[in-house]
């Protein structure tokens, strides 16, 4: 990253009269890739290209501040537009003067970030897009093909819209900026999958609509769907049973049960008796509680089939740590809890499926939360010993006897406990999903001190 | 006598007769306006005199460019390039094409700039105005040298001309410029007889010479935008420390708002979007107190009590609702004003 305001020369760029970033120079670039992005491709920063397409519409040269923003840095700048008076194609001159880059402060930075990780978890993709419902940046759910040659195209050149709902509504929600909920679409290329989309509406600094972001699932009533071509002929149910058929199919309407019911909690759609928002919020956590035995399920069912293998992804586990303690910041916030993660600063980089890997780190500091006194603090730090590179959670709990503590690692084992929202899986998957990536997952713990538990994964030489 | 001879009052009869149906809504704009501001009989006159030299201005760039192009002496062109004076300005007006309510809002904010001006002038003088943009030009910063130099430049174009109300063609938005140009250049084809195509051409070139970077607007954005960026200085900006461009477009920038809307928010009764706003950015009451009084016409006065007496959090509330797109406020707006009363005609 660049130092605040530490770019005395402009940053230049051309953009041809098709929208294509011609020429860039290297912070450009950088960024335009950042916001997914190609090189010679329609330019990605939706803030420069709206400037770029208005400039190009009036014909006239443009002067205006314009604020980009990717991962967790925001970008000030002052972009001007030159047109060449001389091109008959019209091509923009690009002039980007005091360009600088800081950490974002604002909370939607940090809950777009986190919003992402959200996603990444739960094996959704999704979507950004400008003010003109284009492609700014696309990632689809698991590891489906798709996003770099999409950039640029319009979202309804990409999906048909399948019915009941048609183009019209969605463009109708689209111009009132309302958000997008449950829409089902269709690839019109490729597989032509069905996917489930979810929007909603971004507005930038200064109060303009810039877009839209959308969450993509995929349809449980896909055709295509690779579970129902596993089926036996004369079977209902296949026997990937949670992930493919029953898992997705109870996930959405559990999703409305407790979007619902925290709507109604919250007392959103108006006054509500004392009485009625605490059962709705009851509603809501046994909706979440039943949600993530789904999910728990969907999980156990997978990494127990013969065929399961896991991505070697090049991970950091320090960044991760971040990720995870984001995550549950406002759960850890809910019981006065801090949670300590090593300097951002630092790296330790590890081979691992970075959605397993954060899958597990959430557990872990799940756990730690479930079972730490209020007001305590987990600590979390990085090590690498032996060619493995570790991560630690440590918590200031009741600690696990001996006797018990590879107890825990077991299916449903629950130690007694009951009542908190568990579903005994948990260090279960983790501890598979630990060895499927060639690591392991173990408790050192004494009762009355906490306990730590340690993941460790193959490490990774930094290049 | 008459004041016109019975040519002149044929014509003018036809045009009356031509313009009756407009006389009610005139008066009942009179009558019955939607708003509390106050438009002056001064504001009224310098909008018009603005409107004339600035469609002066885009009818001379026309021109010139077209007899450049052309190599061409034509007459009527060198004498609308050299006239201060709009030649379609009747034109498009009988046309109804400068009644929009962008050219309309752009008008207005030009004006109200115009007396905020006089209003300062009259606590400080232009010395000073200038001076306190001139100390950033020695700053650590190139940017912030470069920026303020843009921004004085920019100033001087507009005071060059003190007689009356200077109209830069850079300074108006270009969205409303674009659809203004070519306006005047419909308006141009049929005074000058000039070819169509060879005419799309010359306002197509005039277009591409325009350069917003150079507006007083956007210098003193940008301007500000690096010094708020840069500013460890917790004090507020002040209309007499920054002067008035620099102070609206700072203003704006810690509002989240366009500096057009600060200037609107000045023409109110007792300036009350303005005090409501200061409050919503926690200015303390004592410069929000001397900003006022910079500011107003001296009918007014702010006092502390009634300033710290706001609400913070509600004026934070309003604050934000401002900063929403204008077509969204317009229509709330509209639709609360359905509901108000139902069986209103």
């Amino acid at each position: 990253m660049t130092e605040r305001g530490d770019l005395a020369e402009p940053v230049r760029g051309r953009i041809d009269a098709n929208g294509l970033l011609v020429e860039a120079d290297a912070i450009l670039l950088r960024l335009q890739l950042n916001c997914g992005g190609q090189e010679s491709g329609p330019l990605a920063v939706p803030q420069l290209a709206d400037l770029c397409r208005l400039s190009q519409r009036l014909g006239m040269n443009l002067s205006r501040p314009v604020q980009a923003a990717y991962d967790d840095y925001t970008i000030d700048m002052w972009a001007e537009t030159r047109i060449d008076l001389d091109d008959e194609n019209r091509a923009i001159r690009l002039v980007i003067k005091d360009w600088s880059e800081y950490p974002t402060a604002a909370m939607d930075r940090v809950e777009d970030a986190r919003e992402r990780d959200f996603d990444q978890l739960k094996g959704r993709g999704s979507i950004r897009t400008d003010s003109a419902l284009r492609v700014v940046s696309m990632r689809l759910p698991g590891a489906l093909p798709g996003g770099e040659s999409e950039i640029g195209q319009a979202l309804l050149d990409i999906f048909d819209v399948i019915p009941p709902s048609g183009h019209s509504k969605l463009l109708e929600a689209v111009a009132e900026r309302q958000p997008i909920r449950g829409q089902r679409v269709r690839q019109k290329h490729q597989d032509q999958y069905l996917f489930h989309l979810e929007g909603q509406p971004l507005i930038d600094n200064l109060g303009h609509f810039s877009g839209y972001r959308f969450m993509v699932e995929r349809d449980d009533q896909d055709v295509d769907n690779p579970a129902l071509e596993e089926m036996e002929p004369g079977k209902l149910i296949s026997q990937n049973l949670f992930g493919s058929q029953l898992g997705p199919a109870l996930r959405q309407p559990l999703g409305k049960i407790i979007a619902n019911a925290e709507t109604i909690g919250s007392k959103l759609e108006g006054p509500l008796r004392g009485d009625y928002a605490s059962y709705a919020k009851d509603i809501a956590s046994a909706g979440r509680h039943l949600l993530d035995l789904v999910n728990d399920l969907s999980d156990l069912e997978a990494i127990q089939r013969p065929g399961f293998s896991v991505a070697e992804d090049d991970i950091d586990l320090v960044d991760l740590a971040h990720r995870s303690a984001g995550l549950l910041a406002v759960k850890a916030a809910d019981h006065q809890m801090r949670i300590d993660v090593p300097d951002k600063e630092l790296e330790q980089p590890a081979q691992g499926e970075f959605r397993r890997t954060l899958q597990i780190l959430v557990n872990l500091i799940g756990n730690a939360i479930r079972y730490s006194p209020d007001g305590s603090v987990i600590k979390i730090r990085t090590t690498e010993k032996d060619g493995q590179a570790a991560i630690t959670v440590s918590d200031q709990g009741d600690g696990i006897a001996v006797e018990d503590q590879d107890r825990i690692f077991e299916k449903f084992e629950r130690l007694g406990r009951s009542g908190d929202g568990g579903s005994g899986l948990g260090l279960f998957i983790s501890r598979r999903l630990a060895n499927a990536m060639g690591g392991s997952l173990t408790v050192a713990s004494s009762p009355g001190q906490g306990a730590t538990f340690t993941l460790t994964l193959p490490a990774r030489d930094l290049d | 006598m008459l004041k016109y001879g019975q040519r002149d009052m044929v014509q003018r009869a036809g045009d009356a007769a031509a313009a009756e149906a407009g006389i009610a809504s005139d008066f009942a704009a009179l009558l019955f306006p939607k708003s509390d501001v106050r438009i002056s009989d001064r504001m009224l006159s310098n909008g018009r005199q603005y409107l004339n030299v600035l469609l002066a201005e885009i009818e001379s760039h026309i021109c010139r460019i077209a007899l450049k192009l052309n190599e061409s002496e034509n007459e009527i062109l060198i004498a609308i390039e050299q006239d201060r004076d709009s030649q379609t300005l009747p034109i498009l007006d009988k046309a109804g094409l400068l009644k929009k309510a962008d050219i309309a809002e752009h008008l207005f904010v030009q004006v109200q700039a115009a007396e905020l001006a006089a209003r300062l002038l009259h606590k400080t003088s232009q010395d000073q105005l200038e001076a306190t943009l001139t100390k950033y030009l020695d700053h650590d910063k190139p940017a912030v040298a470069n920026a303020a130099m843009g921004l004085l430049v920019a100033q001087s174009r507009s005071l060059a001309n003190n007689s009356q109300m200077a109209a830069d063609i850079s300074d108006v938005p270009a969205e409303t410029l674009f659809s203004l140009v070519w306006a005047v250049s419909a308006g141009l084809s049929q005074i000058t007889g000039m070819r169509e195509k060879e005419l799309r051409i010359v306002t197509e070139r005039m277009l591409g010479e325009i350069d917003e970077s150079t507006s007083i607007t956007r210098c003193s954005q940008r301007l500000a935008q690096l010094l708020e960026r840069d500013s460890d200085d917790d004090s507020f900006p002040h209309p007499i420390a920054d002067g008035l461009t620099l102070f609206v477009a700072r203003m704006a920038h810690k509002a989240a708002l366009g500096p057009d809307q600060i200037i609107k928010f000045t023409a109110q009764p007792e300036m009350a979007q303005l005090v409501v706003a200061m409050r919503a950015l926690d200015v303390s009451s004592h410069d929000a107190v001397s900003i006022f009084a910079a500011l107003d016409n001296g009918d007014n006065i702010l006092t502390p009590a009634t300033y710290n007496g706001i609400d913070r959090d509600k004026a934070a509330a309003l604050l934000s609702d401002w900063s929403a797109p204008v077509a969204f406020q317009r229509a709330k707006r509209l639709m609360s004003e359905e509901n108000s009363d139902p069986f209103a005609g």
